[in-house]
């Protein structure tokens, strides 16, 4: 059965906090931040997280909003890992690249960013047993429902 | 419990397991940024005060009868946090944007919440100082950064 509220509430909650307070984090903190490393220009920061924002929010509709082992959650689930892999690739890999500040050689995680790949990585690997036992389990359920038992003549 | 279960629940520990590993790498430098603004008594994560350098460079130079004797400059690091951090710093006197004397670099090896002091000691030559003399002088630097570095490192130079 579709949760549909659950998965707006989710969905808005996921937009608010990358797509709108993120961004407004940054520019609070920006000309502290720019002592250290650069920043690309607060628009484009704001157009990013805002994509980055509506792709986390369609990934939680969908994982929150059908039960674990449909395939739509299927579906939120993977994305959301997709989504969270290309987010913080942009994190680590591209913002410190665009950085305009003189000099900045800026920000390099490719030891964090090797260890988020290993994390999404065990996320898959995780959402793959756990959609195999839910189907397994829905499967044993719909078995000793009695509803499906043939009344015996 | 079937084998299923027991993998699902073991992988799942591993990955949360990760995370709080990527998450308190994440938070020590972000806490070390954020807390000596919000609350400089109690200072948490790891951090440099670099606006420590400045005025020592100042005192440096305010004395030109005392510039080629031996100085050194002190940078509190400090690094209430899990990981162990280094920090290493480089510094460069620059007279008309030309680079006249730059110091060998000096590093701090850290270990969890511990604090301590960079030092930058440096010792201007005769004819560095004849250099400077009249030339619009600056100062620039490289720091280098990282709690633990093999994690994550954040190099800052300037000017």
């Amino acid at each position: 059965m579709v949760n549909k509220w659950k998965g707006l509430g989710a969905a808005v909650y996921k937009f608010l906090i990358v797509g709108v307070i993120a961004p407004l984090a940054i520019d609070y903190l920006r000309p502290a931040i720019l002592r250290y490393i650069g920043l690309p220009p607060s628009q484009e920061i704001w157009i990013i997280l805002g994509v980055f924002g509506v792709l986390f929010a369609v990934t939680a509709f969908f994982q929150n909003a059908y039960v674990k082992g449909d395939f739509p959650w299927l579906f939120g689930k993977l994305g959301g890992g997709a989504v969270t892999l290309a987010f913080y690739a942009y994190l680590f890999l591209v913002l410190p690249g665009t950085s305009s500040i003189a000099g900045s050689d800026g920000f390099q995680g490719a030891g964090l960013l090797a260890l988020i790949y290993v994390s999404i990585g065990l996320s898959y690997l995780h959402l793959f047993l756990d959609f195999a036992d839910a189907r397994r389990s829905r499967q044993r359920g719909a078995a000793g429902n009695p509803s499906n038992v043939t009344p015996s003549k | 419990m079937n084998r299923l279960r027991v993998g699902k629940y073991a992988v799942k520990t591993a990955y949360i397991v990760v995370w709080i590993v990527i998450t308190a790498a994440i938070a020590g430098p972000l806490l070390g940024f954020l807390t000596p603004r919000i609350s400089p008594q109690s200072v948490v994560g790891f951090g440099v005060d670099i606006q420590k350098i400045g005025p020592q460079l100042t005192k440096v130079f305010s004395d030109s009868s005392t510039l080629t004797q031996p100085h050194q400059i002190n940078i509190p690091v400090y690094n209430w946090w899990i990981f162990p951090a280094s920090a290493s710093f480089t510094l460069k006197i620059i007279a008309n944007g030309i680079v006249v004397y730059q110091t060998p670099t000096s590093s701090l090896s850290l270990g969890a919440f511990q604090s301590g002091k960079l030092t930058v000691p440096f010792q201007l030559s005769q004819s560095v100082v004849s250099q400077l003399s009249g030339k619009n002088i600056t100062v620039g630097g490289s720091l280098v950064l990282g709690d633990p570095s093999y994690l994550w490192t954040l190099t800052v130079n300037f000017p």
